[in-house]
């Protein structure tokens, strides 16, 4: 089941009418039940894995939070830790050996898919144990609880990713919706279903033709491409987190905000702290830092160098191809030089007006980011260098559809998409708990006159 | 609060079922720019003029008012032979004994083509059958108000090209009002980007017996089947050549058919728009040229020329 399909709508909606008809210590076995009803429906054998999974993690959590207990501690979180991310490194890294893997009994290819959300849910998993080997966290509950935690319905597609200390305690309580909860969760919910089908699934269509194709002897429809790719980008995972966030608030659970403004951020490690908030987080606290204190002695250059590791890390996460490879990289060697010539720029900026200075800084980061996406976005190095070739070729020919690369009616819709974009995000932070049914009514309209069902599946569902 | 929610939802219902209706009455069914229009004239159409049955090719190849006689382009942009077996389908469920236009290809796209132009008539068992043969029968096409959802943009886009004037329509045929030049650097662009496919006949054996079974069952409709030209590109390797001429003389056996294959017909550079497609011009007079043949083949029969003075229906 997707989350923007209208059966996850029906699927929430009943969820939530049990939820408000049963009594607070029978909520949380719902809570529990529906997720697993949910992945169920996706697959069974991958919920049988994910739940041996966690019974494993859970085992190891609560053995490293048993306090007095030093024997094997670092064998049992080092043997969790691994386990986690062999299961994960064999899913979403072994299918680019399917060709070389003998013919199935009935002649044809092994097929090796990814379990839906395995990468959010490995990432729960090792950061709780970790944390427990830590002792910045102790499990409290049983296995369902921890089950529940780990299969929690709305975020299992593609995160947030939730921690333990946060999640846990209000999954256990069952979640007691108050009306503004309810309300607060429709509103995001709508904004979500608005950005997914009016503006993603839109651009989308001009972005992959460009992208396959791009028209030679004129730059201006790849530099379009290149920023509506970053729009469209931004559009399909904030969605899916505003729909993941709505759901879960419309049942009176608040999980983690993932995005704050991107966009507005004055450098790229400023933007890292705003994007996919959760995940930059995550590698923050398990791989960053244990990184940085490795390499302690190694001054700026140590965390430059563990910079740049930690994000080719996560480039690599997306997929084992060198575009995302470069993409992390590019990140991380963009987030080293500012580091590295901090001291360097304070000198060269002091005197200058701080609003010109916050300018310059967003400029660059959003040119940077919208550069860097190409290879974020393209399957192969090869189709990424075609792209910025013509990116950089400053040429101009055609008529208008040639220097749009589009036919014009459908400009004017991608322009009309983003324009109501600009407007419904206006309207959803001013909504009030009163307007909510209008502000659902409108983006249900918006939806139904320009929605456009091209991609249906999100981008980072994956991942 | 429940007050608010109830006008929300009806204001949101009401919204939607107007538009609905705007779509349905002002565009679907009346735009003649609109592919869902010429369905619906499909349905409707019970003149003397012959109907012109298949892909974009067909839709740009053939002008009623360039073949000199009356006929109807009924063409649809990527559609394949199970969607061409359904309109015709429901043309041969008429009454009506006039001949009809349908042309042939070398292979099947095995594509529905655009799926909102049969929207508005799902209630016909023979569009479900072909919604439903490409897995695209959803259940909001039969909620009126928001079966258009994710549609509507297809229908605005046929009113307002008509609207401004970018494109006019006569008798089914669409056409630019302004010509675009013809470009060679395009046109080799494209001939390149064909080097790389492979060439030759590939319907199946299936369609090619479904067809015939069709011909054979409407032993009172003369089938003019058409091949119009493919550029040469088309030719090279050309695989499955014999499966072709045998379908051809199949064809050809039958006493309702007039098969005529211009596949190879040599065509100047600049008459085309592509490798399958010809630039309008071309297509003026390509259309003059099956339009007489076609009137010496219904002359040759003693029928009748559907646009001639005094011609019956």
């Amino acid at each position: 089941m997707e989350l923007d399909g209208l059966n996850f709508l029906v699927f929430l909606g009943c969820v939530a009418g049990l939820q408000a008809t049963l009594p607070a210590r029978a909520r949380a076995a719902l809570l529990l039940g529906a997720s697993l009803v949910f992945y169920a429906l996706v697959s069974l054998p991958w919920l049988v894995l994910l739940l041996g999974l966690c019974l494993v993690n859970f085992a190891a959590a609560s053995h490293l939070g048993r306090a007095g207990r030093p024997g094997g501690r670092t064998l049992v979180f080092t043997t969790t830790i691994l386990l986690d991310l062999l299961v994960l490194i064999g899913f979403k890294y072994l299918p680019g050996i399917e060709a070389w893997l003998p013919a199935t009994p009935t002649g044809g290819i092994w097929r090796i898919a990814v379990p839906l959300g395995l990468s959010y849910f490995t990432f729960q998993m090792v950061a709780c144990v970790t944390d427990a080997y830590r002792e910045t966290w102790q499990p409290e509950g049983g296995f369902r609880d921890f089950a529940l935690f780990g299969l929690f319905f709305p975020q299992i597609t593609s995160g947030p990713i939730p921690r333990a200390g946060s999640l846990l305690p209000q999954l256990r309580a069952g979640g007691a919706p108050t009306a503004p909860d309810r309300l607060a969760g429709l509103r995001m919910i709508a904004l979500g279903f608005f950005k997914k089908f009016v503006v993603a699934s839109r651009l989308s269509e001009y972005v992959t033709d460009i992208f396959n194709q791009p028209p030679a002897g004129n730059f201006v429809p790849s530099l379009l491409a290149a920023g509506f790719n970053v729009m469209q980008l931004y559009a399909d995972f904030s969605g899916y987190v505003d729909i993941a966030i709505g759901s879960a608030r419309f049942l009176g659970i608040r999980l983690d905000p993932n995005f704050d403004h991107p966009f507005s951020a004055t450098s790229v490690s400023g933007f890292w702290r705003r994007w996919h908030m959760t995940l930059s987080f995550w590698l923050r606290d398990y791989l960053f830092m244990p990184l940085v204190i490795r390499l302690r002695n190694g001054g700026k250059p140590g965390i430059a160098a563990a910079t740049i590791f930690t994000f080719a890390i996560c480039g690599i996460w997306h997929g084992a191809t060198w575009p995302f490879l470069l993409f992390g990289v590019a990140q991380g060697v963009a987030m080293a030089l500012e580091l590295l010539t901090k001291s360097w720029r304070t000198r060269m900026i002091r005197g200058l007006p701080e609003r010109l200075v916050d300018r310059l800084g967003n400029v660059w980061v959003l040119v940077f980011f919208m550069l860097s996406e190409i290879m974020f976005r393209s399957t192969t190095l090869p189709q990424a260098l075609t792209l910025y070739r013509h990116l950089f070729h400053l040429r101009l020919s055609g008529g208008i559809g040639g220097l749009l690369g589009a036919q014009p009616y459908s400009m004017a819709l991608d322009g009309l998409a983003i324009a109501a974009w600009l407007g419904v995000d206006y309207l959803y932070d001013r909504t009030t708990d009163r307007a909510t049914p209008w502000f659902v009514a409108l983006c249900a309209t918006l939806i139904l006159l320009l929605g456009c069902v091209g991609s249906a599946n999100f981008i980072y569902a994956a991942f | 609060m429940w007050k608010t929610w109830i006008m929300a939802v009806v204001a949101f219902a009401g919204l939607a079922g107007l538009l609905d209706l705007a779509v349905t009455r002002l565009i679907a069914r009346s735009c003649p720019l609109a592919d869902s229009y010429r369905i619906q004239h499909l349905f409707e159409d019970n003149s003397d003029a012959i109907p012109i049955f298949g892909n974009s090719r067909a839709l740009g190849h053939y002008c009623p008012a360039d073949m000199g006689i009356a006929a109807f382009n009924y063409g649809l942009d990527g559609t394949s032979f199970e969607v061409m077996d359904a309109l015709l389908q429901i043309e041969l469920a008429k009454t009506r004994t006039t001949p009809l236009i349908v042309e042939l290809q070398f292979y099947d796209t095995e594509a529905l083509g655009y799926e909102g132009n049969f929207i508005p008539f799902v209630s016909d068992p023979r569009i479900r059958g072909v919604l439903g043969h490409f897995h695209a029968l959803h259940w909001w096409y039969f909620l009126p108000g928001f079966r258009y959802f994710g549609n509507y943009e297809f229908y605005f886009k046929s009113f307002m090209l008509l609207k401004l004037h970018i494109f006019k329509v006569s008798q089914g045929f669409h056409e630019l009002t302004r010509i675009p030049p013809f470009d060679p650097v395009q046109l080799q662009e494209f001939v390149r980007q064909h080097a790389g496919m492979a060439n030759g006949y590939f319907q199946t054996e299936d369609q090619q017996h479904r067809l015939i079974a069709l011909i054979k069952e409407h032993p009172r409709r003369l089938f003019i089947l058409t091949i119009s030209p493919y550029h040469p590109c088309h030719f090279i390797d050309f695989k499955n050549g014999d499966r072709l001429a045998a379908f051809k003389a199949a064809l050809s056996a039958l006493p309702n058919v007039v098969l005529l294959d211009n596949s190879r017909q040599a065509c100047p550079d600049n008459y085309w728009l592509d490798t399958i497609h010809l630039r309008r011009p071309a297509a003026a007079i390509y259309s003059k040229a099956v339009g007489e043949k076609i009137r010496a083949a219904l002359q040759e029969r003693g029928l009748p020329v559907p646009g001639d003075p005094g011609a019956a229906k």
